[in-house]
């Protein structure tokens, strides 16, 4: 048939190929297709404007963590919803894709690896907040109030928690879109997802609830504003809960999404299996820790 | 050489028996699967794609046994299937779409991905609409686009379901052209209701009806069956299983006719409404005896 086409030899897909080779194909093309979603190319815009007219807005910039706010809802939740899309596009071709050599669960790997590209704008958010906090670097107010950066707590502490509540949060969100897509493919299921995420970061974080309750909610919030007539005075860490086990915490929950999506489809059951349950075992410990 | 082979195969859903024990062998060539709505034509190509698994007997093609993961796996790296009907993702191009489906038949490497993507965007003529959104082509172009995809790699088995549904004269003959060279070395399943096509296209063919096969043989053989048994009137005949006013005004009889008639050459059409007409015939005196 080539001979008589007359085009180049090509390499017949019968011919082996690395299943690496073919997933990273994937991931870039899938990586690609999370860029350009419309849902998320208006979150990066929105975030950029939100960060520019941060810096022209003369703000108290007594906590200088609220900008990760805005990361996880634009693109931790709204990446969730692209996840999800992502993930479900191609039930309307599921005749086509159900008839190709690459298997469901190396296409849900590859979703997976496509977060990634959330992740790196969350990466890219939190490393804005370093370099603007270290040009002008926060205040409380008086001057001597404590405010939740470097110098009025260690480092690792401050790290660990810009990393929790912003890239952590963009890589979470579009890492639950893919698994709950793949295990609720129904109409509606990233709208109602959306509601539950954000319901289950709204009622945690009020003070009516103990620590425990706000470390397990969806968006952990670890500091608190101490807010006089209005005007925010200071913020500090919330005490009873350990940044750094906490930071472990949301990335065993980031793996067990991982694992949770993998699981939908037959195929590195047993691996997966012990996977699941050390991820569950280390969240369990990282949680525990984080709250003694 | 046998390419696809179909032991005693069935598949039933609940309790209609979509396929009744159907035995085949396919070498490669273009064959062509005639039948009426609901014959077990579309119930075959989805077990021959790997889409949908026998309930019994056995299947092997391309020398693997698609029961297995293994099996469908190999038969699928081999494989370009069209089926009856497929939707589209939102969000793809017609290039960025044939490219993802490269992709999931495991051509890695961009640049010859992309050179083969652009070869088959032009063999089936679709270079014109390759940066176009696939929500703005007609169907006409999208059903070409499954073509496309279909043909990447230039596979040995080629499964397509009703491939010319919704193109145009001139895209059919295009695509005959296409299909005519892939046959020279593939093995081609076409389901399809254009007789015109099969007729064209297809040394072999075969005819189910009701998850049997009533005819396996070449196009040839089933015209030759309805020889002496069409012709032309100036009204229908009540002897005529089939008939119809022509464009020339006059009446195309199928059946068996009175002595004296004008008899013409038959068609494939006319042999196809001839053979599954006294099946169904044949299944009523059955039913009544």
């Amino acid at each position: 048939m080539s001979t008589a086409l007359g085009h180049a030899l090509l390499p017949s897909p019968s011919t082996p190929v690395g299943e690496r080779a073919t997933l990273l194909a994937l991931a870039r093309a899938d990586a690609r297709r999370f860029a350009l979603h419309p849902l998320f190319v208006i979150a990066c815009v929105v975030l950029l404007v939100s960060a520019v007219a941060d810096q022209v807005q003369d703000n108290d910039g007594t906590n200088p963590l609220i900008p990760t706010m805005s990361t996880a809802f634009l693109i931790g939740v709204l990446g969730f919803v692209v996840a999800h899309r992502l993930t479900t596009a191609l039930r309307r071709t599921r005749e086509l894709a159900g008839t190709v050599p690459v298997d469901q669960q190396t296409r849900t790997l590859s979703l997976c690896l496509a977060c990634l590209v959330p992740f790196t704008v969350g990466i890219a958010g939190a490393v804005y907040i370093l370099v603007t906090n270290a040009i002008s670097p926060p205040d409380g107010i008086p001057p001597s109030a404590p405010v939740t950066w470097f110098g009025d707590y260690p480092a690792t502490d401050v790290l660990a928690t810009l990393f929790l509540m912003g890239p952590l949060a963009t890589l979470g969100g579009p890492l639950l879109g893919v698994a709950v897509a793949r295990w609720a493919p129904f109409r509606g299921s990233a709208l109602l997802g959306v509601v539950v995420l954000v319901v289950a970061t709204a009622i945690p974080v009020s003070d009516a609830h103990g620590s425990a309750v706000r470390l397990a909610s969806a968006w952990p919030v670890l500091t608190d504003e101490h807010v006089v007539n209005g005007r925010n005075l200071s913020s500090t860490f919330v005490p009873e809960i350990e940044p750094i086990w906490a930071m472990g915490w949301v990335l065993c929950l980031c793996g067990l999404a991982v694992v949770a999506a993998l699981l939908r489809d037959p195929g590195h059951r047993r691996q997966l299996l012990v996977a699941g349950g050390a991820l569950t075992v280390a969240a369990a410990t990282c949680f525990v820790l984080a709250l003694s | 050489m046998n390419t696809v082979t179909l032991t005693e195969v069935g598949k039933s859903f609940g309790r209609t028996d979509a396929l009744a024990d159907v035995s085949l062998a396919l070498a490669p060539g273009i064959t062509g699967l005639l039948g009426p709505n609901g014959a077990g034509k579309t119930t075959m190509l989805r077990i021959l794609a790997t889409a949908l698994a026998a309930d019994r007997g056995t299947v092997r093609v391309l020398g693997a046994d698609p029961s297995t993961s293994s099996g469908r796996t190999e038969v699928r790296r081999h494989l370009g299937y069209v089926p009856q009907e497929t939707g589209f993702p939102r969000g793809f191009t017609t290039f960025s779409f044939i490219d993802y489906m490269a992709i999931l038949k495991m051509w890695s490497d961009p640049t010859q991905r992309h050179a083969e993507v652009r070869r088959v965007v032009d063999l089936i003529g679709l270079s014109d609409v390759a940066p176009k959104r696939l929500a703005a082509l007609s169907g006409g172009q999208r059903r070409r686009v499954v073509l496309a995809q279909a043909m990447l790699g230039e596979p040995d088995l080629l499964v397509l379901d009703e491939p010319t549904t919704g193109l145009d004269p001139a895209q059919r003959g295009r695509l005959r052209d296409v299909l005519g060279r892939a046959g020279e070395s593939a093995t081609i399943l076409i389901s399809t209701h254009q007789t015109a096509d099969v007729a064209a296209l297809c040394e072999r063919v075969v005819v189910l009806d009701g998850g049997r096969i009533l005819f396996d043989g070449t196009v040839v053989d089933l015209v030759r069956q309805a020889e002496g048994r069409v012709w032309l009137a100036q009204e229908r005949h009540p002897a005529a299983r089939h008939a119809w006013r022509t464009g020339t005004g006059r009446v195309r009889n199928v059946g068996d006719p009175p002595p004296g008639v004008e008899l013409i050459e038959p068609d494939l059409e006319d042999a196809y409404l001839l053979l599954v007409g006294e099946a169904g015939t044949d299944s009523e005196l059955e039913a009544v005896s």
